[in-house]
């Protein structure tokens, strides 16, 4: 069976590679060691993929049980779950092949790729679960190993796993409490009989369940204001690691919000869920969307670290796809879901760009970095592509999906929401502009002269990343065709489509069209710049401010704190915002519990005696005190 | 097949000798000998009473109420398994441990004691499920006690005498409240045996049955640490020696209670339910909190099985067969973990002389098995599937949730908010354990095991002198792993909580006709 070959690749995977960690350990032959972890991974991920895409025809259709762990649990393809298992297995191999050469110091990360196995395990097993209590162990199993994958790093690295730990943690056991309420209201955990029997329930039983479930899916999508422990875990990772959680980690929380929406309980319960107008879950979910594409897009403006910064944006983007699935509409679906793909593209290529750059330089601080344009290329035009794409500018795959969500968001009646969402494209070209500014233009720090582009085993994946954007902006009707295909499947009115863009039924969209005059455009100004008279090329310290002539010394250093201004309004508000100090203060709470519980065990021996003769006549009063 | 008296006969026939004789080496391989038969006999008991029904023990072919009455069910023969079991897997660990657990004079001839003093708190254990009689029970509950009080302050450094002697006066208090309860209730039945005691306070005042029960189930609670009662455990368990740490939290206090929970129902019928339930979340709520500002591994772990007896606790007070059933696979559960990660951190303490977590930084690289099944105890423990933890979890939250009463809806709030508690604590531990060794770190830990501790293998301790000397950034520490033996212990106990997890339905069914036997009586 194909699913269970999806399945099980990835923990023979895990396991074979714990076995071979305990048979040759990284320390005795560091090299050998890692070679063959590098062979397996790259094989393994590679036939995982060539497995994905071939169980295609697998979607639908059948059921599969598998004793994991000593009892049956069901696993199966839908057209929803292949999507994501195509992506998920895809971005896997490409980051494997970027990591080949871009993860540096093999001894810092021994069980990389072994984790990596775990989490793809993890991840293919929520993919395919087929009934609430295999997507919940499957979903454990998941948070457990993003855990183990996040510690792999340094000492901050390990810190920042230990955040996620807590919010994985709390949002497991929301979805446990959630899966014990469905099982004891429904008497099954068969998605099919949850449905029927949500289709008779009130709609305050369905909103509570559908709570249950949701927040711990919201949390893994790292949702307003549940997006504290990302940045710090995945900004702390190895970069080319970062890229991988950002682009398709947290994305497993959209599926479980399509799917809890959309097809695990059947289509009904969003129109229950949502029939009420003071407790209306899909208003709500918009809501935390469109906060989730403002604040953190804002909060990414003021980042001094390329990482970081990114880090942020994929929480924002985050917000564009929930608003865009809660929407509920064809176009908001599609557009939703595009997204997904679109983000995995984009933010992959970007931070990719950003590891070539730290692997040269060692730092991906934006104050230090400027003007690597001419010593690396590549990374440049990979950034540039990128950031095209984050910003939702055409000719970029991230233009078509953001058009989708814009006007679903008009024509649901969401102005409001629309508006967030334009808000928030703004804040994403400021600070795009930011980062591509203050890596690769402007003046190069004199330490960087000797700069030269990354090898091969980088350049590779980040220029087929720039194919993948560009080509999917191209004809976006190559991945619009599946989303149509997941809606036609989950039965929802199915995107019209076409290869270049969107049907005239839907609105007309035509990348095509859009490119050439964009080509054309690009040819037209650079005639004009050809046609201006003459050029003189000066040195970059062939420069001048308020008559003071600037050397080396002396850079005109517009990099430093870019947009200061705006950080010294908006900062305070950003930095340290109500969020923030709601968890600090959570965090407080049951610190000061567990100190003054911690001290009723006084360590004397006469109070105890006393808690003995006081337990008694209490115990006494409360359980005679009646008679 | 040979009579299970055997089970205390031969405990206390050994100690005795073991006292005799007076060697060392002779004590261990006595002990090791006489408790390898045990557990080797227990599983046959076990079918035999699965298959056959109960085993009424008749000594002197004197019937009760005159004569001293023994039972094995499926419930007392599913003790008596775990016990020799993790009885004869401490003692393999202590053969190479015990050595460097005693540093005072004297500590080589006070070997045979420890030895003396393990067989004859098993042999407490095994009389305690096995008893019929209420003054029996005393007896051995005693047995147990005095054993384990002494054993706690076995390395005679300051802390753990202290320990001992508080849970020495606790004891005493519980012990005095028992005493009372067993002569009330002997004043209305006239018997000892608990059928009997059971019968005549039914028709007792109620007044009067309730005193008896709570001073009984008070007293008794002091060794189950019930809250408020177990206040001594996080000293007594984080200063004893950890394979005795590994006894008291792995059996000890869950024999107590599940006596405790049985004579609950025989004597007392369900007079105390509601208010165990009561205590029992507290102890999940105060037990989870306080671990988590611990900064001693043991003293963390101690509190943990606080939190972990509170768990098992408010199953077994939902009063239902399936709730017993539930709370057994905790318990059972809770044995292999908890063993496991005390085991485990008796050797973190050896290598490097501190009690406190801060001091395991990086400890991994020298200890990598150790550190191995401290994480995967760890998360058995927490409950992350596929580990036994998760299942048994799981089965209690659908239990409580079955029940449909307040106190059920408490529970799983109160057992879901514990876990991520749970996770968050030990999971700094093991972050710590795999944490990068910062020079500093390394030197205090090489100072410590040249120090003090003479101990496992001068190849290692000379090769950590040699690397405190030179100038080297990165330190790099010899491997000291655990012994053998050790091992060995600490991989059966790990073990099983990976079996349980992977044939999880096996040991379900296996648990049923033990739960209905505590539900039945």
């Amino acid at each position: 069976m194909s699913i269970t070959t999806l399945l099980l690749l990835p923990l023979a995977g895990f396991l074979g590679g714990i076995a071979l960690a305990a048979l040759a350990p990284a320390s005795k032959s560091p090299r050998a060691s890692g070679a063959i972890q590098k062979f397996v991974a790259v094989a393994g991920f590679a036939l995982l993929f060539v497995e994905a895409l071939a169980t295609r025809s697998a979607a639908d259709a059948s059921r599969v049980e598998l004793w994991l762990f000593g009892f049956p649990l069901h696993f199966a393809m839908t057209q929803l779950s292949w999507y994501f298992i195509a992506m998920v297995t895809g971005i896997t191999l490409v980051t494997v092949l970027f990591s080949l050469q871009g993860l540096r110091d093999d001894g810092k990360y021994p069980l990389y790729y072994v984790w990596l196995f775990a989490k793809t395990f993890g991840m293919l097993g929520v993919l395919l679960a087929n009934d609430l209590l295999s997507f919940f162990i499957m979903w454990e199993v998941m948070s457990w190993c993003t855990y183990f994958l996040l510690q792999q790093g340094g000492e901050r690295a390990k810190r920042a796993a230990g955040g996620y730990l807590v919010y994985a943690v709390v949002a497991g056991m929301l979805l446990f409490a959630g899966l014990m309420y469905v099982l004891f209201h429904v008497g099954s955990v068969e998605f099919d009989a949850i449905g029927k029997a949500f289709a008779g329930f009130s709609a305050g039983s369905v909103i509570a369940a559908l709570v249950l479930i949701l927040i711990p899916m919201l949390i893994e999508a790292a949702a307003y204001p549940a997006h504290w422990w990302l940045p710090s875990a995945y900004a702390n990772a190895e970069t080319g690691i970062s890229a991988y959680l950002a682009a398709i980690s947290t994305r497993i929380g959209i599926y479980g919000m399509t799917f809890f929406l959309f097809a695990g309980f059947g289509l009904s319960v969003i129109n229950i869920a949502s029939a009420n107008k003071f407790a209306n879950v899909q208003e709500v979910l918009m809501v935390i969307g469109a906060f989730t594409m403002v604040v953190p897009t804002f909060t990414a403006l003021f980042q001094h670290d390329a990482k970081e910064l990114m880090t942020w944006h994929s929480i924002g983007q985050g917000g564009y796809m929930i608003v865009g699935i809660a929407s509920s509409t064809t176009l908001g679906v599609a557009g939703g879901l595009f997204h997904v793909f679109n983000h995995m593209t984009y933010v992959s290529l970007i931070l990719f760009s950003i590891a070539a750059v730290e692997y040269r330089t060692g730092t991906t601080n934006l104050n230090k970095l400027g003007g690597l344009i001419k010593r690396q290329p590549i990374a440049y035009l990979g950034l540039l592509f990128g950031i095209i794409g984050l910003a939702g500018i055409p000719p970029m795959n991230g233009f078509v999906s953001k058009w989708l969500i814009y006007r679903a968001l008009i024509l649901s009646g969401h102005p409001f929401i629309a508006l967030s969402a334009f808000i928030a494209t703004l804040g994403t070209i400021l600070s795009v502009y930011k980062l591509i500014h203050n890596m690769f233009l402007g003046q190069l720090p004199e330490r960087y002269n000797d700069i030269k582009e990354v090898g091969w085993g980088m350049r590779l994946p980040i220029i087929f990343m720039m194919a993948v954007v560009w080509l999917t902006g191209i004809f976006p009707g190559t991945i619009l065709g599946v989303i149509a295909g997941i809606q036609k499947s989950l039965g929802l009115e199915a995107l019209q489509y076409t290869t270049y863009g969107v049907a005239q039924g839907a609105g007309q969209l035509n990348m095509l069209v859009i490119n050439i005059i964009f080509i054309a455009a690009l040819l037209v100004s650079w005639l004009i710049y050809l046609a201006g008279g003459k050029r003189k090329h000066i040195g970059q310290y062939d420069n001048y401010a308020a008559g003071h002539f600037l050397d080396a010394s002396i850079p005109y250093n517009y990099n430093y704190d870019f947009y200061a201004g705006m950080d010294h309004i908006f900062g305070p508000a950003l930095h340290k915002p109500p969020v923030k100090r709601l968890e600090q203060s959570i965090g407080a709470v049951v610190l000061n519990a567990s100190e003054y519980l911690r001290r009723l065990f006084t360590g004397n021996v006469t109070t105890y005696a006393a808690y003995v003769v006081a337990a008694a006549v209490v115990v006494l009063l409360a359980l005679g005190g009646g008679r | 097949m040979v009579s299970p008296m055997i089970l205390i006969a031969l405990p206390l026939a050994t100690a005795f000798l073991i006292v005799l004789i007076g060697s060392r080496v002779a004590a261990r391989w006595l002990s090791l000998a006489a408790v390898a038969l045990l557990a080797g006999l227990a599983p046959f008991w076990f079918a035999e009473v699965l298959r056959n029904g109960p085993m009424a023990i008749v000594l002197a072919d004197v019937l009760p109420p005159l004569g001293i009455a023994f039972g094995l069910d499926a419930l007392s023969a599913g003790f008596v398994l775990l016990i020799a079991a993790s009885g004869l897997l401490v003692l393999l660990y202590s053969v190479p441990y015990i050595p460097h657990a005693g540093q005072f004079e004297g500590a080589k001839k006070a070997e045979t004691r420890y030895y003396a003093l393990f067989l004859l708190l098993l042999a407490g254990s095994f009389g305690l499920v096995m008893t019929r009689d209420i003054f029996n029970l005393f007896v051995f509950f005693e047995i147990l006690c005095i054993s384990s009080y002494i054993l706690v302050a076995y390395s005679q450094e300051e802390r753990s005498l202290e320990a001992g002697i508080k849970y020495m006066i606790l004891g005493s208090i519980g012990s005095a409240f028992m005493l009372v309860a067993i002569g009330l209730s002997y004043r209305v039945a006239g018997s000892l045996a608990m059928t009997d005691i059971g019968q005549a306070l039914a028709t007792a005042p109620h007044g009067y049955a309730l005193l008896v029960a709570v001073l009984f189930t008070l007293g008794f609670g002091i060794e189950a640490a019930i809250f408020p009662l177990n206040t001594w455990l996080p000293d007594a368990h984080s200063s004893a020696p950890s394979s005795i740490s590994a006894v008291l939290s792995g059996f000890v206090i869950e024999v107590a209670l599940v006596v405790l929970v049985r004579i609950g129902i025989t004597v007392f019928g369900t007079l105390m339910e509601p208010a165990m339930g009561v205590l029992a979340l507290a102890g999940v709520v105060v037990g989870e909190l306080a671990a988590l500002g611990q900064k001693e591994l043991k003293r963390t772990l101690a509190f943990s099985s606080i939190g972990q007896v509170g768990i098992m606790l408010f199953a077994f007070s939902l009063g239902t067969q399936s709730g017993d059933w539930a709370g057994l696979g905790q318990l059972l559960m809770h044995t292999g973990a908890k063993s496991a990660l005390f085991l485990v951190s008796g050797y973190f303490i050896l290598r490097t002389g501190s009690h406190e977590i801060e001091a395991y930084r990086g400890l991994a690289r020298r200890m990598p098995a150790a550190a191995a099944f401290f994480s995967l105890a760890a998360l058995s423990l927490v409950g992350m599937p596929p580990f036994f933890g998760f299942f048994t979890k799981f089965r209690i939250i659908e239990v409580a949730a079955a029940a449909r009463s307040a106190l059920g809806y408490a529970g799983i709030v109160v057992i879901l908010f514990g876990t991520v508690i749970e996770a968050v604590y030990l999971f700094r531990i093991v972050r710590v354990l795999y944490g990068g060794v910062t020079a500093a770190a390394a030197a205090s830990a090489n100072g410590a095991t040249i120090g003090g501790l003479g101990a496992p293998g001068s190849i290692a301790d000379s090769t950590l002198l040699s690397v405190a000397g030179a100038p080297s950034s990165v330190p790099t520490l010899a491997r000291a792993d655990l012994p053998a033996l050790a091992w060995i212990a600490v991989a059966a106990f790990v073990a099983l909580v990976l079996v349980g997890g992977f044939a999880f339905p096996w040991f379900d069914q296996a648990l049923q006709p033990v739960a209905a036997a505590l539900a039945a009586l």
